[in-house]
């Protein structure tokens, strides 16, 4: 497969910490987070619940809620802006007004989330809300504008768009919803499109299907793709790389292949075995991860899985932080493991 | 649509009539009626009055027969005839004694309505768009303390700082010298002067209210999916927050019109008299204790009358505002 | 590829905090009162709450004089300061609790008759007094009080005098008693007819719940005041006041149990499918025990945060009533038949004093709406 590890990757996430104050204490909900994401390629994040991975894509457009702030890190974009300007630029470092972030939300990336119909506006028809979007995107006048959404309509598959454009998102089911959120994320032909658990809500077949015309449009539009999950199903259909994400740090990163055929963090172990497989685990109790993933209040001493981890060695493991391990070709893991394998971090 | 406002309306007629029932029974409740006050009077006068009198009487004011004869009679009175009756304690048509009053009642409590809303809405916008800021909690305690203060109280607190500040309380709606003018800006100004105490005094709860329930909603809607999503699309901050989260919330502050309503009229029933306002209020209380029943029933008649159309205004203000009410959808 | 389980950490440190296996194992009952006191404003009001509590049982104690006492001496007259010390008398420095007493003057032309503080005429005041003879709890015979004059003869009044001459202070305890209790009690009521019908109407649905809802509906939609009005103008004005106190409680409650009720049905309404609903029939249980035993517990708190949201306004109507005359009379006390003492403008521009019963109106219910909310808060420990 080829690598494109020299390329500048179009988004780049560097040493990003965001926390949330709560009643009970600062939680440190991303705790130091590496990420890149190439043009025209996928990368699924995967972890638990409260692993982190939502706040992560929310803190690249700086769409964290009103309680957490981003501490420190950087988000580099790389990719031409939407109006043609090539220079690179660190997305936390804005000021609020500034033009570019708001270029960039929309416009250059698109994101859609987990609940289609809830984040819609219940009080205004889906075509307004579409219109909105390219209207401030594009500068389309009303008839344009509503003429184009209809055409995004029916390129997301929804049947009859020129009538559903009227239609209020409580008159749509939720995959409607969603391919209606998928066509306001991609209005403005953005160069990336980050899906924080889009198919969660809906039922597998219409998972299937979303998930189908993600990829049609990615091919089509020749966008990455940032894809938050908790599915490995989803991953195996979706990837071209992956990160593992556990307590606010992504503790391994490999291409999809490799992350299934030799994955290295026991987290990614375990999460691979606790899938079950049709015949395989027949007779036994399903493998599961013993024990549960820790409050971020609570955050246990050196490496933060070690309480679950069947490899732990003792006096290292719970004293010190795990070093991240760099194999080569963007593939790594954060464990003690391979302290002698490869590069140091 | 149509048929949603002729069931409201359908329903608003039973209601009323349901209503009028139950506040005769109650206003009959005392033993005796007025001919028994009135021959007590005479009693004591000297005059006594003879058997046929009194049944001449009671047939005159519609007060023989039983109780439901006597509601029979007073119902199909106002509903065929437009007749109110008589107010026996005033001895006049009880029409000549509300009228002038219904006018005042009416503004007074509409134009509170309207400053009511337009402060509180701004109020409640700014407290949950800056929560946690000086200015909320401010917001926020005077909200709390202005739910906690009887509206008399507050009367009463004014007019201490009132008499001993200025040594004297306006009273009424107008000055001696412009009540009796024509309209011009001069009355105006005057009635203006004089309508800001009883805004102030009846309108400190339903301020207050309507501040809590605003921000409380505002607060929810902002934590919403959609708010993050919307500005996740390149939305712009002011725009989002009118077109979003504000804009949901406006629904059910819509619909706090049937409470609110009922609220500033029954402030003017308990701060009406303190305040000298020509107003139905203080008119309520002396009918209810001289058992002047047609004048007491018509007076909480057409307070619920006006309660109710308040209520249906903002029933329709509510569909009108929100597509999921008008299409039928079951939330 | 299996774990080898025997090698891993013991499972306690996996929830690596004993606070929150702490957590996982409390009862309801304890998460709700964890979560109650995290709410400042809420515990503080609780507190008070408690206070005005024991006042209420320890009202005659409490209270410098009794509820009858009247001293035509010293009418309208102003409060007075407690002081600790003072410099005036004749050998100086002298230390005790005292106020100063009054002297009067009339202005010639009014005739009104005005009291300023003497600071040559001391009255000694003490902690735990002899004084009026009273029964606490209507049971144990005691003559002292909390706080009082040393001499039962001397003006006292550190609030002041009504027009009448009574102590303000002492009838401020005693209408707290009568104000607060109408309020609990009349919620008290109300919530009985609110759950029964409540109960019933969600519980089976269908016509019932019609019925029940319209009847509902008309009663709210008669304003409240004039129905209140109609209906203690109703009572014939010879009435005692006992009696006077409890119907105008059962008034009250009349008019409020349709909110209450209406909450209570929805819970039912939701609580209905529920499945523990569906097996406690099948058990064989009977409608009410399921109603009262198994669903009702269920919302317990919620019921009671409720009940606390509702006293306010009913403290609120009770003191209304009772200031334009309609509610609880002479001799009976409360907040608002004090406030009627306020309500004359002449009296009131040189009294401000009397204005102090307000402020435990809004003392109160400000409490009992802050426990309120945070009862309403903590009610939901699921919920975070």
């Amino acid at each position: 497969m080829e690598r494109p590890s020299d390329s500048k990757p179009l988004l780049e996430i560097s040493g990003l910490h965001t926390s949330f104050d709560t009643y009970d204490g600062k939680v440190r909900a991303v705790d130091g987070v590496d990420l890149a994401v190439h043009a025209g390629k996928t990368l699924c994040v995967v972890g638990e619940s409260g692993c982190g991975k939502s706040v992560t894509a929310r803190s690249i457009l700086r769409l964290v809620e009103s309680s957490g702030q981003i501490e420190s890190g950087t988000v580099t974009w790389n990719g031409d802006l939407f109006d043609g300007t090539g220079e690179a630029f660190d997305v936390l470092s804005l000021a609020d007004g500034d033009e570019r972030l708001q270029k960039l939300r929309g416009g250059d990336v698109g994101m859609i989330f987990q609940e289609p119909a809830a984040s819609l506006l219940p009080l205004r028809t889906i075509g307004a809300q579409l219109i909105e979007t390219l209207r401030i995107h594009t500068g389309l006048d009303k008839r344009a504008a509503r003429k184009r959404a209809i055409e995004l309509l029916d390129s997301v598959g929804i049947p009859d768009p020129a009538r559903r454009v009227d239609a209020y998102p409580f008159q749509l089911s939720g995959g409607m919803c969603q391919r209606a959120m998928i066509a306001i994320a991609l209005c403005a032909n953005p160069s990336l499109l980050i899906a924080d658990e889009p198919t969660t809500a809906l039922d597998v077949t219409t998972q299937a299907r979303i998930l189908d015309l993600i990829r049609s449009l990615q091919a089509e539009h020749h966008m990455a793709v940032m894809f938050i999950t908790h599915d490995l199903g989803v991953v195996a259909e979706l990837a071209d790389e992956v990160a593992v994400m556990y307590l606010g740090r992504v503790v391994e990163r490999a291409s999809v292949e490799e992350l299934f055929a030799d994955p290295k963090h026991p987290y990614t172990k375990a999460l691979l075995a606790s899938v079950p497989v049709l015949g395989r685990d027949r007779g036994r109790d399903l493998p599961t991860i013993p024990g549960a993933v820790p409050s971020p209040l609570h955050r246990p001493t050196g490496c933060s899985f070690h309480p679950r981890c069947a490899e732990a060695i003792a006096g290292k493991c719970d004293v010190d932080d795990p070093p991240e391990v760099d194999f080569g070709n963007g593939r790594t893991a954060e464990c003690v493991l391979y302290e002698t394998e490869g590069v140091r971090s | 649509m149509v048929r949603y406002l002729g069931r409201r309306v359908l329903y608003m007629a039973a209601t009323l009539l349901a209503i009028s029932l139950m506040v005769f029974v109650i206003i009959n409740l005392p033993p005796g009626d007025y001919v028994t006050a009135l021959t007590a009077k005479y009693n004591v006068m000297g005059q006594g009055l003879t058997e046929s009198d009194i049944v001449n009487l009671r047939h005159r004011y519609g007060l023989d027969g039983n109780l439901l004869q006597q509601y029979w009679h007073w119902i199909t009175q106002i509903v065929l005839h437009g007749d109110l009756g008589m107010s026996f304690e005033h001895e006049k048509p009880v029409a000549e004694v509300i009228g002038p009053r219904l006018g005042a009642t009416i503004g007074v409590s509409f134009i509170t309505l309207l400053v009511t809303w337009g402060l509180a809405f701004p109020i409640g916008v700014y407290s949950a768009v800056k929560q946690h800021s000086l200015g909320d909690y401010a917001v926020t305690t005077i909200g709390f303390l202005g739910l906690a203060t009887p509206n008399f109280l507050i009367a009463l607190v004014f007019i201490y700082f009132s008499v001993t500040w200025f040594g004297s309380v306006p009273s009424g709606l107008c000055s001696p010298e412009w009540c009796d003018a024509a309209w011009n800006l001069g009355k105006l100004l005057d009635l203006l002067g004089h309508l800001w105490i009883p805004m102030l005094v009846i309108g400190t709860a339903g301020v207050a209210g309507l501040v809590r329930i605003i921000r409380n909603n505002l607060l929810d809607e902002l934590q919403r999916p959609y708010v993050t999503a919307a500005r996740a699309r390149g939305v712009p901050e002011k725009a989002l927050l009118r077109r979003y989260p504000l804009r949901v919330a406006l629904n059910p502050f819509v619909s706090t019109i049937g409470w609110v309503l009922p609220l500033l009229l029954v402030g003017d029933i308990v701060v009406g008299q303190i305040l000298s306002l020509p107003t139905l209020g203080p008119i309520l209380l002396g009918s209810l204790k001289s058992q002047d029943m047609y004048l007491a029933g018509s007076v909480i008649m057409v307070l619920s009358v006006v309660t109710v159309i308040g209520t249906l205004i903002s029933d329709l203000l509510l569909g009108w505002l929100d597509p999921r009410i008008r299409l039928g959808h079951q939330r | 590829m299996s774990l080898k389980e025997s090698e891993g950490i013991e499972p306690e440190a996996m929830t690596a905090n004993p606070a929150d296996v702490q957590r996982t194992r409390a009862s309801q009952r304890e998460l709700v009162w964890w979560a109650f006191k995290k709410h400042r404003l809420a515990l503080i009001s609780a507190w008070f709450l408690a206070v005005m509590l024991v006042v209420i049982a320890l009202c005659e104690f409490v209270a410098p004089f009794g509820d009858r006492h009247r001293d035509s001496e010293y009418t309208t007259a102003q409060p007075q300061v407690l002081k600790l010390w003072d410099t005036d008398g004749p050998d100086g420095f002298r230390f005790g609790l005292h106020v100063d007493g009054y002297t009067s003057t009339q202005d010639p032309r009014s005739l009104r008759i005005t009291y300023e503080p003497n600071p040559e005429d001391r009255v000694d005041v003490g902690f735990f007094v002899k004084g009026e003879e009273y029964e606490l709890f209507g049971l144990i015979p005691m003559d002292r009080h909390l706080l009082g004059p040393k001499d039962i003869d001397d003006p006292m009044y550190l609030l002041g005098t009504t027009t009448d001459g009574q102590d303000l202070l002492s009838q401020m305890v005693y209408a707290t008693r009568v104000s607060a209790s109408v309020g609990i009690i009349g919620v008290l009521l109300a919530f009985l007819l609110g759950i029964v019908f409540g109960a019933i109407s969600g519980y089976f649905g269908g016509w019932i719940d019609n019925v029940v809802q319209r009847i509902i509906e008309l009663i709210m939609a008669v304003p409240s005041i004039p129905l209140w009005l109609g209906l203690a103008a109703a009572l014939p004005s010879d009435m005692g006041p006992i009696a006077r106190y409890f119907i105008i409680t059962t008034i009250l409650a009349l008019v409020a149990w349709t909110g209450l009720a209406r909450e209570v049905r929805g819970r039912f309404l939701a609580l209905r499918s529920e499945e523990f609903v569906t097996s406690a029939l099948l058990d064989g249980s009977s409608h009410a025990r399921i109603m009262f035993r198994h669903m009702l517990p269920s919302f317990s708190s919620h019921i009671i945060a409720a009940l606390s949201l509702s006293i306010p306004g009913m403290i609120l109507a009770e003191t209304a009533l009772s200031w334009l005359g309609m509610g609880l009379r002479p001799p009976a006390v409360s907040w608002g038949v004090q406030l009627q003492d306020a309500s004359k403008w002449s009296v009131l521009s040189g009294a401000p004093w009397l204005l102090i019963p307000g402020l435990c109106v809004v003392l109160v219910v400000l409490a009992f709406n802050f426990v309120g909310d945070g009862l309403r808060d903590a009610a939901d420990p699921y919920k975070h």
